[in-house]
């Protein structure tokens, strides 16, 4: 066995976890911006004229599937690891590394979408606004846009990973992550995506400490995590 | 060098359930360790264990002097394989056994993806199968593809033999004794099958209710008993201050299998009373063992 070896089969852990993930993450925000385009065209044809953007509608609904891939990361990626002799110690800098860079890569994606949407519905000529959010008031802030997808998609799939580590190591674990999981993500939202308007020293700190915080909870969680836990 | 396993007074509990009870043992290798016990004695719990797939409640398991849990050097020379590998079964939509490989290749940093290939041909899996697809004795099958190709220098099956047929399991078996003889390496097989495994096994690890009942050289192990074969009054006699494990009758002829090492003398004795004497098999000796700590 040699160092260089090790390296080999190390940076391919890495890919499996980091460039996995975030390719994972854009698949699903690109499937929701091709459904919130289809709609649009959609709704201008057959039922009416749009009134807001679909895109930041949809955009909550991609969370969701985010905050699944989170779930995933930590149910079945994780257990791949232990089992072919990585640590778990290992396994969390990689996801640290993966939550943190999927979220500007989201972000840039979700960016892009409402750039596509305003195209859309400039030439639909239809008012282009977005659903009320508390980081960004109009779809062509790019800047707050991405800057607010960056601070909040990594808390999603954080919060995924977290829920996922508590079922997988036991029911009880499980119900003892799920009021910190809620908390963590209600958080996020009042400070960066609420309804009521929110300015960068607000939101960053609160995007930071949630993510920090999911991770510091999962890493308690997965330390001594054993493998098929329900298995003796 | 050689790896050598070293464990400790190890406990193990689930809650109040003790699974393994003060277990202190040496693994070395290069051999072929054969690690037998009854349902629940604790063979599974001290694989997870020694492969760091779970965390001691207390005690120790050191490779080559370094601890084991959460130790990236050791672990990375560790590979227990259980059932199909806990590899891409849920991994859906990549859990075909080809993922299954291309994940190995990926994380195990001696895989050798030829002999893999040709493994997969041994056992006649079809790469593009999905593993929830298969029958247990397939999945079964790709956890020996994984782990033999693995090339690990601390090499685990436990019961990889689930569901085989027989054809299967001696290509297994065959494999495993054919590359371990190629890369020599430290090899730990748990099985009940023990009477098909013992050809393999250089030394034999028994287990009981969470405690190590012997450790053993297999081949010493085999000498602890014999089966004497003659006729009716003279079997008789001649065990008649040993202890028994089994009798079979067949007319006027008797089969005993006797528990005890018997010295030069007692074989003269056995030749000069018209007895045969052969080796017992493993398996009369484990029943026999395992009984007895029942009792």
């Amino acid at each position: 066995m040699t160092s260089t070896t090790i390296d080999r089969s190390t940076l391919r852990a890495a890919r499996r976890v980091v460039l996995d993930y975030i390719l994972g993450a854009l698949f699903f925000t690109a499937g929701g911006l091709a459904l919130a385009l289809a709609l649009a065209v959609g709704v201008h044809l057959f039922v009416g004229p749009l009134s807001e953007s679909g895109w930041s509608s949809l955009i909550q609904i991609v969370l969701w599937f985010l905050l699944g891939l989170g779930v995933y990361c930590t149910t079945v990626t994780m257990p791949q690891l232990l089992s072919h002799g990585r640590t778990r110690r290992e396994f969390t800098i990689l996801y640290t590394l993966a939550l943190l860079s999927v979220g500007p890569a989201t972000g840039v994606l979700i960016v892009g979408g409402y750039w596509l949407e305003g195209v859309l519905y400039g030439a639909l000529e239809a008012p282009h606004t977005p659903a009320a959010t508390g980081f960004y008031t109009a779809p062509d802030q790019f800047w707050a846009i991405f800057v607010g997808y960056t601070l909040t998609v990594p808390v999603w799939i954080a919060v995924g990973g977290l829920v996922g580590a508590g079922f997988y190591r036991s029911h009880r674990c499980a119900l003892g992550v799920l009021p910190v999981a809620a908390a963590l993500l209600w958080t996020v939202h009042i400070h960066v995506l609420g309804s009521e308007p929110v300015s960068l020293p607000q939101a960053v700190p609160a995007a930071v400490a949630a993510v920090v915080g999911c991770v510091a909870v999962t890493w308690l969680v997965v330390r001594t995590i054993p493998l098929r836990p329900w298995s003796r | 060098m050689t790896p050598t396993i070293t464990i400790s007074d190890l406990h193990l509990s689930y809650g109040r359930t003790t699974a393994l009870d003060g277990i202190t043992l040496t693994v070395n290798g290069p051999r072929i360790h054969g690690l037998v016990g009854r349902n629940g004695s604790g063979k599974t719990s001290l694989l997870s264990v020694i492969a760091g797939f779970r965390q001691a409640s207390a005690g120790s398991v050191e490779l080559d002097g370094q601890p084991v849990f959460e130790n990236a050097t050791a672990l990375r020379r560790l590979c227990l394989i259980r059932g199909s590998g806990d590899s891409v079964d849920h991994d859906w939509p990549t859990n075909r056994v080809r993922h299954a490989l291309r994940l190995a290749a990926d994380l195990r940093p001696n895989w050798d993806d030829d002999y893999a290939q040709a493994l997969v041909d041994r056992f006649q899996l079809d790469p593009r199968q999905r593993l929830t697809e298969l029958s247990t004795g397939q999945r079964s099958a790709v956890g020996v593809v994984l782990g033999l190709a693995a090339r690990a220098p601390v090499t685990i099956f436990d019961e990889s033999y689930l569901g085989m047929d027989a054809p299967s399991r001696y290509a297994f078996y065959d494999e495993l004794l054919t590359d371990y003889m190629e890369h020599p390496r430290t090899v730990i097989v748990s099985s009940h099958l023990v009477d098909e495994v013992s050809r393999l096994l250089e030394s034999v690890i028994l287990l009981d209710h969470g405690r190590l009942l012997l450790h053993e050289d297999a081949e010493a192990l085999r000498g602890r008993g014999a089966a004497i074969t003659g006729e009716h009054g003279a079997v008789a006699e001649f065990v008649a201050d040993r202890t028994v494990l089994r009798q079979q009758h067949l007319g006027r002829t008797t089969s005993a299998v006797v528990y005890g090492e018997l010295g030069p003398t007692d074989r003269d004795r056995a030749a000069a009373a018209g007895l045969d004497v052969d080796a017992v098999p493993l398996q009369d000796l484990f029943v026999h063992l395992t009984a007895g700590a029942d009792q």
